[in-house]
């Protein structure tokens, strides 16, 4: 098994607590969690710390698409991070397309629950695995 | 004034940190109940507590349903960021 431990995750949401549950919840199962509650946060936090995973609100601000720019941006940067694009979204097809295009590994549409957390991280903890 | 879409946004984060904080509180509860040592009575109020949570987390997935069902039926007469009537 090739995982950096303890594996770095960082949440980006504009609500914060969203991000604080989230947090206390994976820190305690041993990741380093870093909560963020703005893009340029967000990409500041990703270059100096390089999480592996990301979860990132589409809906980061007011009817604006930030959460967008910051997995373009975060990609950019790094283009192996895996990044999981959350939000609710009336034409999830089509979102989720063009996430995924833009590099997302998985597009959550709808409320958020911690078993759904859980199971895309354990998902990625055997990516990492097979592609070391 | 909050416009239509930032009070549907702000409804949907509500949600979310309802079905988000009570799985995290579920997950201090299971470990709660891995401890030794605990009196049974202690053990059913701690998995009272549990199935409590499971029940705001379902119950709060269908308040989302009914959240969407009601901001599809505004967003097609409505214009969410101006308030006004769609075609006047």
């Amino acid at each position: 098994m090739n995982i950096d431990k303890p594996l770095k995750i960082m949440i980006v949401d504009d609500e914060k607590g969203i991000t604080r549950c989230f947090k206390e919840y994976f820190s305690r199962k041993g990741f380093v969690v870093f909560e963020v509650n703005d893009g340029k946060s967000a990409i500041e936090i990703f270059e100096k710390e390089r999480p592996r995973i990301c979860f990132i609100d589409v809906w980061m601000a007011s009817g604006t698409h930030e959460g967008v720019d910051i997995l373009k941006r975060i990609k950019e940067i790094e283009e192996s991070v895996y990044c999981i694009m959350m939000g609710p979204c009336s034409d999830e097809e089509n979102t989720a397309m063009r996430l995924k295009e833009l590099g997302a590994l998985h597009f959550i549409n709808g409320r958020l629950d911690m078993e759904d957390f859980d199971r895309y991280i354990k998902e990625i903890e055997n990516l990492i695995v097979s592609r070391s | 004034m909050p416009s239509i879409r930032d009070l549907f946004h702000s409804l949907g984060n509500k949600h979310n940190i309802l079905t988000i904080g009570c799985g995290a509180t579920k997950e201090v509860v299971s470990e709660c109940l891995k401890e030794r040592g605990l009196s049974k009575e202690l053990k059913d109020k701690l998995i009272e507590i549990q199935g409590n949570l499971e029940s705001i987390i379902k119950e709060t997935f269908e308040a989302d349903k009914i959240t969407i069902e009601i901001h599809d039926r505004i967003y097609k007469i409505i214009d969410p960021d101006t308030g006004k009537l769609r075609g006047v």
